[in-house]
């Protein structure tokens, strides 16, 4: 999380998180030991400053850690972005937000190839249908990557969800484009 | 994540569709008989068929039991 804050963003926050702290240790020891009666009749005006320097610091938190927040999450919007615009194909074959280049390395690994040809992976696996003749759009993928349907197996639980969007993303590409 | 294991089903002279279809329906989860003959017409004209994939202690279950009800079986396969 503190990575994630830009370095003027720590810069800012530790200001005013700084100041607030400064604040607190006069107030508890420096200004009692020189008038014991502080705050005394200016409670008033302590109490002020204390909301103010609160206030600040949690302000400075939304503004700064949001800040890096946001950041943080460009990175997996663009992919999505990236998924989006490159899934053209896959938006017309059935709406998969997939990623292809990620799901090909999912149809390699996950030993796709052995029982199923796709002339893009290289794969002549003749147990499932062929993916090059068969054409199946991004939903059917899912579902029966997700549910499999004898005697292909279930993989869910063994893939995330992305990686059977993926999947079926590079699927569809590879069979449509 | 690893490939699956195959469960393959070889072609014999002794056992007949019905008698496959019959124990691929009993052995293996989601199949009925009408799945297990297709199957059976699978083995039958290509010599073999992979009946069901997944983990390998599954599938050496479901190997063991295909072979006690008489089926001759290929050796588990990776894909």
């Amino acid at each position: 999380m503190l990575l994630a804050i830009t370095n003027g963003g720590k810069l800012g926050l530790g200001l005013v998180a700084g100041l607030f702290i400064v604040f607190a240790i006069l107030s508890s020891f420096y200004f009692p030991r020189r008038d014991p009666e502080f705050p005394g009749n200016r409670l008033g005006a302590f109490v002020a400053v204390a909301a103010l320097l609160f206030a600040l610091t949690m302000g400075g938190v939304i503004v700064f850690a949001a800040e890096g927040g946001e950041e943080n999450a460009a990175e997996p919007a663009t992919a999505t972005e990236t998924g989006g615009s490159t899934g053209t194909t896959t938006e017309a074959g059935g709406a998969a937000a997939g990623d292809p280049a990620a799901g090909e390395a999912v149809f390699a690994s996950a030993g796709c190839g052995g029982c199923h040809t796709l002339k893009a992976a290289g794969s002549s696996g003749a147990v499932g249908p062929n993916l090059d003749d068969a054409k199946p759009d991004a939903a059917l993928v899912v579902e029966r990557v997700t549910n499999g349907k004898s005697p292909m197996p279930p993989f869910k639980g063994q893939l995330s969800e992305k990686q059977i969007q993926d999947v079926a993303a590079y699927v569809v590409q590879s069979t449509k484009g | 994540m690893g490939a699956p294991w195959q469960v393959i089903v070889l072609n014999d002279d002794h056992n007949t569709f019905e008698g496959v279809a019959h124990a691929l329906a009993a052995v293996l989860p989601g199949v009925g008989y009408d799945q297990g003959l297709t199957f059976a017409n699978k083995i039958h004209s290509s010599g073999r068929a992979v009946v069901w994939s997944g983990h390998k202690e599954q599938a050496e279950l479901y190997w063991e039991q295909l072979q006690g009800h008489g089926l001759t079986m290929a050796p588990l396969e990776r894909t």
